[in-house]
């Protein structure tokens, strides 16, 4: 069963025993989950649309729910306000759609989607998106959530017709490149509302991926009348959502507060959506952002209770958590991100896909990730991030030449024939490598380093260097224009395992920087695509996982690292909240609403 | 006086011109622009698209044309909209003025009033245990970077006593007191460079005034000593300090950037650490600007000041 071997891969094997001890608990809540919704059977390992309507997911969800929000013993207390540390201004405009990540972070307040993954990325279950049916491979029709949003009017379909038209970019068509996920809807042709609730979604071809691409984080809706009522992404303190706060003072970098929702939809009747609801979500009387860039003073603050927690710390800020709060406690949980060092097929001699087989073998992935992550911090993973039930599991991935560590030698072995094969016994080219900032530490910049040694000592006379940018932004834009040899960096994976694959390999794709491209690849993707049974569709994309390891190697998966939060010992409710596919930071911010404190 | 005024007024204006040639010119210097990390999650939305979006968002000036656009609405207190907010620079920096001026007051004064009144004592002492000890405390004041400094003083109390200065800003309207005490760990922080390197010219300046003749005279009618370094020789050594001391107001801008960012505090300093990240060109040249036209202004007061300082230095 994947499922459990994922969930105790990020407890087990590399982590001591105390970890071992603190992190069963976790492991077991995500087992016990995972068997209560009934998600752990093979066939049902990949996040498709199964033209599941809500119903069937009742049962379960509510279970997963009782034991998540609920743990034994323990009464729920109402009340207080939590206290989110941003550590950087959330100065883009607010707008959901458009905004590269930040908006989504106060969406993650405010908002909803139309679906969600549950936890371990194998459904989609519903969310303001009630039900749905596959009318035929063309057609869908979906049901609207009986919900209002926080102006107190009835959400409807010309709602949902509105945010389908607006992720897509059509509403804008000249700023329809800011529109960055509309990719996640894919193949949609139109959307009408067919009657008050009621939504008929039309396809160009056979599409699998549409209500996958809709649970995307930062896929939140917005009222179809938001700007006629004033709304201005502009300012938040007009946005209008349907989550479970709503904004009450915005002040970026200063103070911004927010306050429950006291009609918030999510009800102790809904138990639907993942996790469900319960009686009179939220728990907690509001929230506040305060603003702690520096991280040793968030630390600082953290310790002191001024902010509930301390999201993802790196390896080195963990050790000062344990030092300066040894109340706290960590959550940990597999999470869909994935380390990468992607070659450019487009320079020589990435072209030829010996070299970068040889050049794949030889780092020692452990020790990479070890260094800058941790024990047990980390997976395994292949080209499909290991977080999707259509992956290649961690578990084999780590047995693969390249990626295991018992076969280290002979892989280089390997590695040195391929290069000879390629007519480079003694190859000297350059191999720079590109690390997102100009930060000389962490991950990227230390596993660079580590790398060009390891490369040295199988060829000392390659070129490896590291190819530092001026910033972030100048990395950008040369990752975009494809002006690299090699990079080092993470990918936030698409909310759906294909266009996740379709966004790296497929030739068109909207993240395949190094513009890779094979026929074989994009047939298999695009075959993917129009799949709606997910045995068949796991099939498809396990056997292009397959080929773009030994045919192709476009780029090296490094590793795929566990998420983790710090939390104060009086916050409750967040206990195994993770999900694989669902944003990490921002799964801790929409699970706010589940949020509470023993204080 | 008045001519002298006049004559350095005007002589601002092509300084600012230049200003603004040098900060335009400069950040356009900068690899990659805000579309680049608009779009960075897609290799396409490249061509006529990200044109479009160049147009609306201005970015398809050239250098010369931004210059001639951005001056002409820098006269009319115009600086543009952040390319991300879209909110007006002026408010922004508006918003966040305040913040600084505190911080900045406060550091200043701190500097102000220990770093010459260090330096006096340092020089009328001079060669003794105490010219020694404050010498090296001014040493070690210019010696510590104040981002450790800052970091030191959050981390130290919480290992040692459980507490650590708040680093959550704290509004006026939420609280009048703590709103302004949470300036002063910083504030301190902040001004103990600036108060090292003026104790130091005080010491030097006060050193050279008092083995002046008419110090020596003033003793021999018999004056007060205390008299004869404040009223005497103290006034005669500020020259050299207050000039400094303009030059320092560009130090303390520089050392908000850091100290905004550790105490939390949504000053000038932080939002220019957040714009430059993000390529938010206008809002990166309407603070450089400001900081620019202040230590511009600031020095036009300084040199003011010697007239009132020293009647002999004749300014004007």
């Amino acid at each position: 069963m994947i499922d459990s071997t994922y969930w105790s891969r990020a407890t087990a094997g590399r982590v001591s025993r105390r970890r071992l001890i603190r992190g069963g608990a976790t492991a077991g809540l995500g087992l016990a989950t995972a068997a209560l919704i009934g998600c752990g059977g093979g066939d049902e390992d990949e996040a498709a649309p199964a033209a599941t309507s809500a119903p069937a997911a009742t049962a379960a969800a509510a279970a997963t729910t009782a034991a998540a929000a609920t743990p034994a013993g323990e009464q729920i207390k109402r009340g207080g306000t939590h206290h989110y540390p941003a550590t950087t201004a959330l100065n883009d405009e607010m707008d959901p759609h458009k905004s590269t990540s930040q908006a989504a972070i106060l969406w993650s307040f405010i908002g909803n989607t139309g679906t969600r993954l549950d936890r371990e990325a194998t459904k989609v279950v519903p969310e303001l998106i009630a039900s749905w049916e596959q009318v035929d491979d063309t057609t869908l029709t979906f049901t609207v959530r009986d919900g209002k949003w926080h102006s107190g009017r009835a959400i409807d379909a010309e709602d949902a017709v509105f945010n389908l038209m607006r992720i897509s970019g059509r509403l804008e068509p000249e700023q329809v490149a800011r529109y960055q996920r509309r990719t996640t809807l894919t193949g949609m042709d139109s959307a009408e509302a067919i009657d008050e609730k009621t939504v008929r979604v039309k396809f160009t071809q056979p599409t699998s991926t549409f209500l996958g691409g809709l649970s995307d984080f930062r896929n939140s809706w917005v009222p179809r009348d938001f700007f006629d009522n004033g709304g201005d992404f502009k300012d938040p303190n007009t946005l209008v959502g349907s989550g479970a706060f709503a904004i009450d003072h915005w002040e970026d970098e200063v103070k911004s507060t927010f306050k429950r929702n006291p009609e918030y939809w999510k009800t102790a009747g809904v138990t639907d959506t993942w996790p469900a609801g319960a009686e009179n979500l939220p728990y907690l009387d509001g929230l506040e952002i305060v603003w702690v860039p520096d991280t040793t003073s968030a630390i600082a603050a953290f310790a002191g209770g001024d902010i509930d927690y301390i999201l993802n710390p790196s390896r080195t800020d963990r050790e000062t958590i344990k030092k300066l709060n040894a109340k706290a406690r960590e959550e940990i949980w597999p999470f869909g991100n994935w380390h990468h060092w992607r070659f450019n097929p487009q320079r020589k001699p990435f072209d030829d896909v010996r070299v970068r087989q040889a050049l794949f073998r030889v780092p020692a992935y452990d020790v990479l990730a070890n260094e800058a992550l941790g024990e047990g911090y980390w997976n395994y993973t292949g080209p499909l991030t290991a977080g999707f039930g259509a992956a290649i599991p961690s578990d084999e991935i780590a047995k693969m030449p390249g990626w295991n560590p018992a076969t280290k030698d002979a892989d280089i072995a390997e590695a040195k024939k391929l290069m000879s094969a390629a007519g480079m016994d003694d190859p000297t080219f350059d191999v720079p490598i590109m690390p997102p900032s100009a930060t000389q530490a962490g991950f990227y910049f230390d596993s660079s380093v580590r790398m060009i040694d390891m490369l040295k000592k199988v060829w000392p006379n390659i070129n490896a260097t590291i190819d530092l940018p001026a910033d972030s932004a100048t990395f950008g834009k040369r990752q975009v224009e494809g002006d690299f040899g090699t990079i080092i960096y993470i990918i936030f994976p698409q909310p759906d395992a294909v266009l996740e694959l379709q966004s790296q390999y497929l030739s068109t794709g909207s993240r395949n920087y190094g513009k890779f491209k094979s026929q074989e690849i994009d047939d298999l993707l695009l075959k993917a695509g129009t799949q709606f049974d997910s045995n068949e569709r796991k099939a498809t994309l396990i056997e292009a996982q397959r080929k773009l390891i030994t045919d192709h190697m476009a780029m090296v998966t490094i590793d795929m690292p566990n998420y983790t939060a710090w939390l104060n010992p009086y916050v409750k409710g967040m206990e195994g909240f993770g999900g694989r596919i669902d944003g990490g930071a921002y799964d801790a911010w929409r699970h706010t609403e589940h949020m509470w404190f023993d204080k | 006086m008045s001519r002298y005024l006049a004559a350095r007024i005007l002589a601002l204006v092509p300084a600012m011109f230049l200003l603004v040639v040098f900060v335009v010119v400069l950040v356009r210097l900068l690899p990659g622009n805000a579309i680049d990390i608009m779009l960075q999650e897609q290799v396409k939305g490249t061509g006529t698209q990200r044109a479009e979006i160049e147009k609306r968002m201005g970015l398809d000036r050239s250098i010369p044309e931004e210059i001639v656009h951005y001056s002409f609405g820098a006269i009319r207190g115009d600086l543009g909209e952040s390319l991300w907010s879209q909110q007006p620079v002026t408010t922004l920096i508006v918003s966040r003025l305040p913040v600084t001026l505190k911080l900045g007051v406060l550091a200043l004064g701190l500097a102000i009033v220990t770093g010459i009144a260090i330096g006096v004592l340092s020089a009328v002492r001079q060669n003794g245990p105490l010219d020694f000890l404050l010498r090296s405390i001014s040493i070690l004041g210019l010696s510590i970077p104040n981002f450790a400094l800052a970091t030191l003083v959050i981390v130290m109390p919480l290992i040692w006593w459980g507490w650590s200065p708040s680093v959550i800003y704290t509004t006026q309207g939420d609280n009048f007191i703590g709103h302004y005490t949470q300036f002063v760990i910083p504030g301190v922080i902040l001004g103990l460079s600036s108060s090292a390197t003026l104790m130091r010219i005080t010491r030097t300046s006060m050193l050279e005034v008092t083995r002046q003749d008419y110090i020596r005279t003033a003793r021999a009618k018999g004056l007060a000593e205390l008299r004869i370094i404040v009223r005497h020789a103290l006034r005669n050594a500020l020259i050299p300090v207050v000039s400094l001391l303009g030059l320092q107001i560009a130090a303390l801008v520089g050392g908000t950037v850091i100290i905004e960012t550790v105490f939390g505090l949504p000053g000038i300093g932080r939002l220019l650490v957040t714009s430059l990240g993000i390529r938010d060109y206008p809002v990166i040249q309407g603070i450089t600007v400001m900081t620019g036209v202040s230590v511009m202004l600031t020095n036009l007061i300084v040199d003011l000041s010697y007239n009132w300082i020293d009647p002999r230095a004749k300014v004007g």
